[in-house]
């Protein structure tokens, strides 16, 4: 074991500018992604309200005060002009009608301008709808409130009370928080609050290094071509040390690129990841570990480095979308996308390092997200290592 | 040593290995002779544990290997036909790296890397890196990467391919070497005459299958070869040609301006005879080509085609 170990760290040195380049690449990159995804970037959303009510005007100040999107009130033509030019992402359309369909309970639909589909898409339809939900509540508190004051047989003027609820409703919407949660992570040191840009950074660095790890695989690949593989599987070297070996090496590489991304951002960027470093590096550790073996088990099925330059930018991809580093799989509401998401590291590690960062260390669910990497892992492994007498001659 | 019965391999469609049989006795160089294709390869790889046959078996000293590939692979010493090693290390790290795979260490790994790069004859350029080797020297270290561990059993698929003449030299003196200090080897090649220089028995394969068998004289007397003989003579006259018909072992004698040319039937009588009665009776021989019958010949009689087709 000794001597492969030894081997795969000489011709590490092959490799070094490659490592040193994606490693750089992924620090960037996550960083670029992720401030560009979160912080003080709004998409903008042009909204058309024909309306033209009050409470339409009010719904549109309260779209205003999002924090996902920046809405902004125009005529039809000028947004379809934004839309066009990209300037805007979409365009909201109020119909005549809409608060009247709010205050009787109707069904409401709102159209959306757009030119494509994208994420935002999905969490605009999401801010929209608990804005427009915020509404019908305020409506139905007021509608029952006189309900129940008019079988209890008192006289009031049902117009007049009605819009006495409605506005303290909307009163203590504005003003008080329904639910007040208290909570505390423990041992971090800096005052922290969950934000999105969080996600992004965690996703997108589990994303980027995962290119790097899944090319352990082109190193097996390599080997078969030049023939050093088949003459380790004849010799009296078993497969699984021959396997391991590369899945130490891989993954001390893959732990070193990840650990230098979250160290660099924790004391050189003041990025607070939420969550005790040495914890989220095993859970990094446990989703570095698991990548490995699918990079191992990949090299088993393609034939060819360019077969695998193929399938892995196809397998990261999808995957990582899946997962959901890209966007919170909050936002997805399809059973088959989340029933795959189980499939998928990503949602894994994701998973707990987001639920650590809102609500604390739950030591069970720490321990089953981990556990389950590395059993998703070892299975990889297996298989890896049972093709890797495929392709060989 | 090594007893292969039966064996078998398909790769989808294509017949690679098509039932056959032979045996290996310790200290022979056994020859795999055939063109590209002919299933030399793939014999060798399922003899080495690398692939699996469908059917068959393999007996290493009595056991099965495709059952327990253990069995062999520490005795056996297996140089591919490309040069598998690492070229961005150095000789003496290739030869570290194979020698402790095989279990080698210490001052008994230090020894073995001596005596094997002088056999192959690479010890001044140990310290340099592989990708800066000519071609020969890199085929001769992928054959001593090999022979580290002093293996029993040694199995060489076409180790002389697209090197120049030196090189080639240089490995055939050495395979003769190493079968001189005890082991056992398979040889295979498309090569006749490397196949003729060094083993002691061939087989010749085509299409999957063993055609024969045999030491070099059994592969020729198999199949009835005649030797040739072409003379070129100044003065040939009818006097030398009816002495030359009368003997015996001559055949189809067939004169063509200065040249003689016939066939020798049996192994009886001897050329020197001719070649006094020629001088005798006023010829001068210019010169005598004797054609005999090579392993070439038997593949073409045998098949129909020539080994590198």
């Amino acid at each position: 074991m000794i001597n492969q170990l030894l081997l795969r760290l000489k011709l590490l040195k092959d490799d070094k500018i490659l490592i040193i380049v994606m490693t750089a690449m992924a620090l960037g990159l996550t960083l670029v992604f992720s401030s560009a995804m979160s912080g003080n970037y709004k998409p903008e959303v042009m909204l058309i309200d024909h309306d033209n009510t009050t409470t339409s005007k009010e719904f549109v100040n309260e779209l205003k005060l999002s924090r996902l999107f920046r809405y902004t009130e125009t005529d039809e033509a000028n947004a379809i002009k934004n839309i066009e030019t990209g300037m805007s992402i979409a365009g909201l359309v109020i119909d005549q009608g809409f608060s009247d369909k709010l205050r009787t309970g109707d069904e409401v639909n709102l159209s959306v301008l757009r030119s494509k589909d994208s994420i935002e898409l999905i969490q605009l339809q999401s801010d929209v709808r608990i804005t427009a939900f915020k509404f019908m509540s305020k409506f139905k508190t007021a509608d029952i409130t006189v309900q129940v004051i008019r079988d209890k047989g008192f006289a009031v003027e049902e117009e007049e009370l009605f819009e006495e609820t409605y506005n303290l409703s909307s009163y203590y919407w504005k003003y008080r928080n329904p639910l007040n949660l208290n909570s505390q992570v423990l041992s971090a040191e800096r005052d922290w609050a969950y934000n999105p840009m969080i996600h992004y950074l965690i996703g997108f660095t589990l994303f980027f290094s995962t290119f790097t790890i899944v090319f352990v695989g082109s190193d097996i690949l390599k080997e078969k071509q030049q023939k050093t593989w088949q003459r380790k599987l004849v010799s009296p070297v078993s497969n699984t040390v021959i396997m391991s070996s590369l899945l130490i090496v891989t993954f001390i590489v893959g732990m070193l690129q990840v650990g230098i991304i979250v160290l660099i951002g924790n004391y050189f960027l003041d990025i607070n990841w939420g969550m005790d470093i040495g914890l989220m590096l095993i859970v990094f550790a446990a989703f570095v570990y698991t990548f490995t073996a699918i990079g191992l088990l990949v090299a088993g099925l393609a034939k060819t480095i360019e077969q695998l330059g193929a399938i892995v930018p196809i397998i990261l991809i999808s995957s990582a979308m899946l997962g959901g580093t890209m966007w919170p799989l909050e936002i997805i509401q399809s059973k088959i996308l989340l029933t795959l998401a189980n499939l998928m590291p990503h949602k894994w590690a994701m998973q707990i390092i987001s639920q650590t960062a809102a609500y604390g260390l739950n030591f069970n669910n720490y321990i089953t997200s981990v556990l389950i990497l590395v059993a998703m892992g070892t299975v990889y492994l297996i298989i890896g290592i049972m093709l890797s007498k495929r392709h060989v001659y | 040593m090594l007893e292969i019965n039966n064996l078998y391999k398909h790769f989808n469609k294509t017949k690679a290995v098509d039932g056959i049989s032979f045996k290996l006795e310790k200290g022979e160089i056994l020859g795999l002779l055939g063109p590209n294709g002919a299933g030399k390869s793939t014999t060798i790889s399922m003899i080495a544990t690398l692939i699996r046959p469908d059917e068959g078996t393999i007996l290493y000293k009595g056991e099965d290997i495709v059952r327990k590939p253990k069995s062999i692979q520490s005795n056996l010493g297996f140089v591919p036909q490309e040069i598998a090693l690492y070229p961005s290390l150095t000789g003496m790290d290739n030869l570290k790296f194979w020698g402790k795979t095989y279990g080698l260490k210490g001052k008994e790994l230090t020894n073995r890397i001596e005596e094997v790069s002088e056999i192959i004859g690479i010890s001044d350029r140990l310290k340099d890196r592989v990708d800066k080797y000519s071609g020969g020297m890199k085929r001769r270290l992928n054959i001593g990467s090999a022979l580290l561990h002093n293996p029993e059993l040694i199995i060489l698929d076409e180790p002389t391919v697209g090197i120049d003449p030196q090189s080639r030299s240089h490995i055939l003196d050495a395979v003769k070497k190493i079968n001189q200090m005890g082991s056992t080897i398979i040889y295979t090649s498309h090569y006749m005459e490397e196949v003729e220089y060094l083993c002691t028995r061939t087989c010749i394969m085509d299409q999957g299958k063993i055609i024969a068998s045999g030491t070099k004289d059994e592969l020729i007397d198999s199949i009835n070869a005649d030797e040739k003989i072409e003379l070129i003579v100044e003065n040939i006259n009818d006097i030398i040609l009816a002495e030359i018909k009368r003997f015996n072992f001559v055949e189809n004698l067939i004169v063509d301006g200065d040249k003689i040319a016939f066939k020798r039937k049996g192994h009886n009588g001897s050329y020197g005879e001719i070649l006094d009665i020629i001088s005798v009776n006023g010829g001068k021989l210019q010169s005598m080509d004797i054609k005999k019958p090579d392993l070439e010949f038997v593949f073409l009689y045998l098949t129909g085609k020539a080994l590198r087709d």
